[in-house]
This record gives structure tokens, sequence and C-alpha cells, in this order.
């Protein structure tokens, strides 16, 4: 330790960083990408790239619907919207049919299966009892993938997709879950520590916030890892806060273990509590006058027209008129004791930051009757505890949040990876000068180039092998995963046994090759004709495009470098 | 409304960036008085506010803090890449962007 206590925490600020610096790395990188974890599965899964939202698409999804309900209790449809183009469609033989569980239907079903609607897991629930839990249930109901366009069913190949990614961030691979979480626990709590040390380290962090020197040597690196840090610090500072939440039932257990005794259910019930408080505290009265007016419309409507029977088109209808934005999805549940059919209705677009797993924005309605049984709005509850944990669950994964507020996330994302990719160099820049190079140096030199290129090359193999794999293959998601991990190591093997400077350009040139081979290939093969260059969702052209910047990004990085080691600016 | 409120918070930055000394002296070419860099921080503070409420109006309370947060923290980026490789550009940018901002407010 040091004298003074600018220089302790310089120290604290340089060790906590790099020690589980390539951990954070990987972390940030995957954790990021997760932000567009939908899509990358999409992209994965070619076969339903032809989907197109059509005039059509909402009578498919409610000839879909009731073709299912038919011989299931509860059929859930996800509609075409920015992040998805197929109709989705998920049956389920009552095995989270608990409505008596939780406020809404959604909230049963993610606790039963201690996942949340996109398939995350929920880290309130200890893995040991879901699993068990998971057992008796029987396996997850799968999706199925039906074009928006024509209602033709489309097989979509085996790939985890996104969700590998996802899940590498905060259960890093094959690792039992528990040890998992205290080694992701433990690079968060060392991110955080170095983010604090660090805002008191630096004496100009307010004068140099709009500065950035892009100069040869430490003082260039220093800025491109101090801009970032302070422009991204609230994101930074919640991300690994809110990270650390996550994990909290993992690291710290006793508090939930000691008052409920283990009985995780009764926990939930308590949460559950909480919420259904909050309606009746906070808006029962004006969502109550709102479902009366909506009602009488109704009736005035059915008068009108003399019509007796309510259709699922007009209950969705209404859904549409409802919510401004539109709506993403529905759910319809059979409840053959009651005689009763409701549909549950989802917006496109959360309206709160509380919107997140147990307390979505929805409304329901007799499926019979077509009156309007209940609105439920996300918000706040009386619970300050619960609200803090549930803001900061929600903004870590922010599954709030719009397109645009997901793209300034996943911008804030790769200002975390810059800081801590900058943060690594500028060990080694700080001291490459000194005559006597250590062992812990050329340890550090060689892993950076393994985590901060190393990486990205393994991304790109994985997209690669996605599309190089058969269809056919058996085992092909997991051929994905080895393809990823291996490349991995080969990259790490390559920078240990190679000079330090060829294998710096050398990863930097083959990682913006297989940039540039993604759009590609991706064309070759799944393109049915010339115009799917500009004639497809969205989602796909976007991804084309941002191969494209990252082989831009990788290209100019690699042209830099072998500039500055041939003038020898790069020792 | 949201391009305004991205508007306003340019403007609120460049303007507590001109607060700082050498951004002022690199820009204006000469040394600020204190006085003006008392009247730059309560226009940048006020400015970023108006963005804040307008972009409160536009999400809510919760959503639009979040967004204000974000947004903030992207246009410093942007801001010092600015005077990093085109710092000639700033004033007439900015002159632009506040025309811009009035139009899209007024219309």
């Amino acid at each position: 330790m040091e004298n003074s206590y600018r220089k302790s925490m310089t120290w604290l600020h340089t060790y906590t960083g790099l020690i589980l610096g390539w951990l954070l790395f990987a972390i940030f990188v995957s954790g990021t990408s997760s932000y567009y974890e939908k899509e990358i599965t999409i992209w994965m899964k070619p076969e339903l790239h032809k989907s197109q939202e059509s005039e059509k698409t909402l009578d498919i999804a409610i000839d879909k619907a009731l073709e299912n309900i038919e011989n299931s209790n509860r059929v859930s449809i996800e509609l075409p919207n920015n992040r998805n183009n197929t109709i989705k469609v998920t049956k389920n033989n009552g095995r989270n049919h608990h409505h008596h569980h939780g406020p809404n239907d959604e909230h049963s079903q993610v606790q039963k299966k201690g996942d949340s609607p996109s398939g995350k897991p929920d880290l309130s629930n200890p893995s040991k009892s879901e699993d068990k839990k998971e057992k008796k249930r029987g396996p997850r109901p799968k999706p199925e993938y039906y074009d928006a366009s024509t209602g033709e069913k489309l097989e979509a190949r085996d790939t985890q997709g996104g969700g590998f990614l996802y899940r590498l961030h905060f259960e890093l691979y094959n690792l039992p879950r528990d040890v998992a979480s205290w080694i992701v626990g433990i690079a968060a709590m060392s991110m955080l520590i170095a983010i604090i040390s660090g805002v008191i380290m630096h004496k100009r962090i307010i004068k140099d916030i709009f500065t950035f020197r892009p100069k040869n040597g430490p003082r260039g690196w220093m800025d491109a890892h101090i801009l970032p840090a302070v422009a991204a610090l609230p994101f930074l500072i919640m991300i690994t806060y809110s990270g650390l939440i996550l994990l909290a039932e993992t690291l710290m257990p006793w508090a939930l273990n000691t008052h409920y005794n283990g009985n995780f259910g009764k926990y939930i019930q308590d949460i559950d509590k909480v919420i259904i408080d909050k309606k009746v505290n906070t808006n029962e009265f004006t969502l109550e006058q709102k479902i009366i007016q909506i009602n009488n419309q109704i009736n005035k409507e059915e008068t009108n027209s003399e019509q007796n029977e309510v259709n699922l088109k007009a209950i969705l209808t209404k859904g549409n008129d409802f919510y401004k934005n539109g709506i993403s999805s529905f759910t319809i549940t059979k409840d053959p004791v009651l005689n009763s059919i409701k549909v549950e209705i989802k917006p496109n677009e959360d309206t709160s930051i509380f919107s997140y797993k147990r307390d979505k924005d929805s409304i329901t309605f007799d499926a019979n009757s077509g009156k309007l049984l209940k609105i439920s709005k996300a918000g706040s509850t009386q619970s300050t505890i619960y609200d803090t944990e549930n803001t900061f669950r929600s903004l870590h994964m922010a599954l709030f949040a719009d397109s645009i507020l997901r793209f300034i996330f996943f911008i804030f994302g790769i200002s975390g990876i810059v800081l801590v990719g900058t943060g690594l160099i500028l060990w080694t820049e700080k001291r490459k000068n000194k005559s006597k190079k250590s062992f812990g140096f050329w340890l550090v030199e060689k892993l950076n180039i393994g985590t901060i290129v190393g990486l990205f090359i393994a991304i790109g193999i994985y997209f690669i092998a996605n599309r190089l794999i058969s269809i056919e293959e058996t085992m092909r998601s997991s051929f994905e995963i080895n393809a990823f991990f291996i490349a991995w190591a080969a990259s790490y093997i390559h920078a240990f046994i190679r000079n330090t400077k060829k294998a710096w350009i050398e990863q930097l040139t083959l990682a913006s090759l297989l940039f540039l081979t993604l759009p590609i290939l991706n064309a070759l093969m799944t393109f049915e004709n010339i115009s799917w260059i500009y004639d497809r969702d969205s989602i796909l052209i976007g991804f084309d495009l941002f191969f494209i910047f990252l082989f831009l990004v990788f290209s100019l990085i690699t042209f830099i470098a072998r500039k500055k080691f041939k003038k020898g600016e790069i020792q | 409304m949201i391009l305004s409120s991205i508007c306003l918070i340019y403007l609120g930055l460049i303007s507590l960036s001109l607060v700082l000394k050498k951004h002022y002296k690199e820009i204006i070419k000469k040394d600020s008085d204190t006085w003006i860099r008392v009247l730059l921080s309560i226009v940048g503070v006020a400015l970023l506010a108006t963005a804040q409420v307008f972009l409160i109006k536009i999400f809510g309370v919760s959503l639009g803090l979040t967004y204000a947060v974000g947004l903030i923290g992207i246009i410093i980026v942007f801001i010092a890449m600015l005077y990093t490789y085109i710092p000639k550009i700033i004033i007439s940018f900015s002159i632009y962007v506040l025309l811009m901002t009035l139009i899209l407010t007024l219309v």
C-alpha cells in the first residue's frame, strides 16, 4: 500500500481492475450483446427470416390461437414487433396455470419457471429448488414459429442463439450456478471498487470530462480510459451494483433463509402481496373508472350492432385502441372448472421502469362477454425496499426499454468494454519502457491479446459456425459453442507463442476478416433473391450493417497499429 | 419533442463545457471572465433541466430520467470528439442546433 490516500486509491484501482479485468472484459462483451439477445437468436435462425409482418398477421395469429386453445389450457401468442418478425406460439397445459399465485398471469409463469418472459432466469429463486420443481413439472413448453404473412409453420435450426452469450455473462459456461455466481459476483465487486477508487484518484475528472487527446503512450490511453468512464459513469455504477443485487440471493442468502426458513414460496407470496397492495392504494379508483367507461362503450357497441358474441378479433382491436403503440402479445387462458376464458393483452411499449417480470402493463378481457375485467399498470409500490431492488434489476436487464433506450444501453455497454479494455492496455503501456520486463508484464500482454481480440474472434467464429454447421446435425447447438471456445483458446495459444506485436496485428486482421466474411456468408447461405439485400426485416439488415461496422473498426485499428509498430511509436 | 430534448442537452453541455477555461479559450480565442462562466453555468444547467422536463413529459418520471442520463452520456462523448477532431465547427454547429431547437419547440 502507498503513503497517501490518493496513491492508495490508485494502487487499489490498478489491481482490482487488473486481476479480474480479463473476466470483466468477457462479462461486458457478452452482457452488452445480451441487450440484443432476441435479435441475435433470430439472426441465428435463418429459417425464420422470410417472415414479415403483413395485413394478414393478426388474422393468422388469431387462427393459431384458436387452433391451439382447443387442446391446451393456455396459449401465448407473440406478435411481430421491432424485436421479432414471426408469430410465436407457446402453448401450455396448465404447467404454469396458477392464477391464485400472483397478480397477473405472467407473474405466475415467471415464478413457476424461474425464468423471465424472455427466458431469463429469475435469480430470486434458488437454483436447486427450481431444478427440482422443473423435474416435477416436465419440460418447458417449446415455442412454435409461424410466418407472419402466410401462416406457414417455420422449423428453425437448433441453436442457443443470443441465449449463449447472455448466459455466459453470469453463468460462465458449464460451471455449477453457485460457483459461477460467486466468481461473477467477485468480479462485479472488483469492478465497483475500481470505479469508486477511479473517481477518487482522478483529480481532474470534471475538468477532463470533454477531453480526449489521441496521443501516443499512456496519455492517449488514459484519455481513452477516462472519457467512456466519465460519460457512462451513472450507467457503469448502475450496471455493476445492480449486477451484485441480481446475485444477492447467492452471495448473501442468510436473511432470506432465516426469515422464511427455506420456504421461498412464502417469500414470493409476500412480494405478490406488495404488488397487489399497490394496485389497491394507488390507482384502483382511476382504473376502475376506466374499466366501467370502456365496458359502457362495449355495451353500446353491442346494442348498436345487435351482436351478442364477442370474438377474439374484437377484443384485440380493443387492446390496440387501448394502447397507443399497439399490442405485442396476448395470452388466452381457459379455466375448465369455472368455465371461463380470459384474454390478457400486453402493450408494445412499457410505460414504467417498474415494468419488470412480476408487474407488467396488461389488460384482461373475459372472452365470452367481451368485457374488460382488469387493467394492470406497472408502478411503484408501498415498499421502498422492493421498489429499489426492482428498479435496479429492471435497469440491469433493460426489459422496459424501447428501441432507442435499448440502443443507448448498448452504447453504454460498449463504453464499459472500452473502459476495461483500455484499462488493461494502460497497465502495460505504463510499464513497457522499463528496461527489465517481468514475467507479470509478459503474462498481462499475452492475456490482453487473447481476451481483447480473441473474444471478438470467438464471437465471429460462433456466428460463422451457425451458418456452416449442417441443419440436420443433431449436436449442432453444442458444436457452435465448441467452435466459440476452440477459437478463443486458439487466440490465447497464438498470443503466447507469437511475438506480441505480430500477434496483435495478426489477430486484429483475422477479426476484421471474420466480420467482413459474415454478411457475405449470410447472403450466400440465406438469401432467396438479390432483393433481400434491402427487402428484409430491419433486424436482419441491422446485423449486416453492424458486421460491416465491426469490420471497419477492426480494419482501422489494424491499420493504425501496423503504422505505429512500423514507426516504432508503439513498442 | 425527443429531438428538441437532444438539442437542448447538446446546448446545455456545450455551455457547461465553455465554463472550463481551456475549452472557452480554444473556441472563443480569449480568456473567460468570471461572470461569463457563471452565466454559462446557469444557462447550461437550465437547458439540461428543461430537457429533463421534456423527457419526463414524454416518457414519465422513471423512463424520462433514464433517457436523460443516457442521452447526456452519449452527447458528452460526441462533444469530446468535436473538441478533439473538429473544434472549428463547434460554434456554427451549435448555432444550427439552437435554430433547430427553436423551430422544433415552436412548431
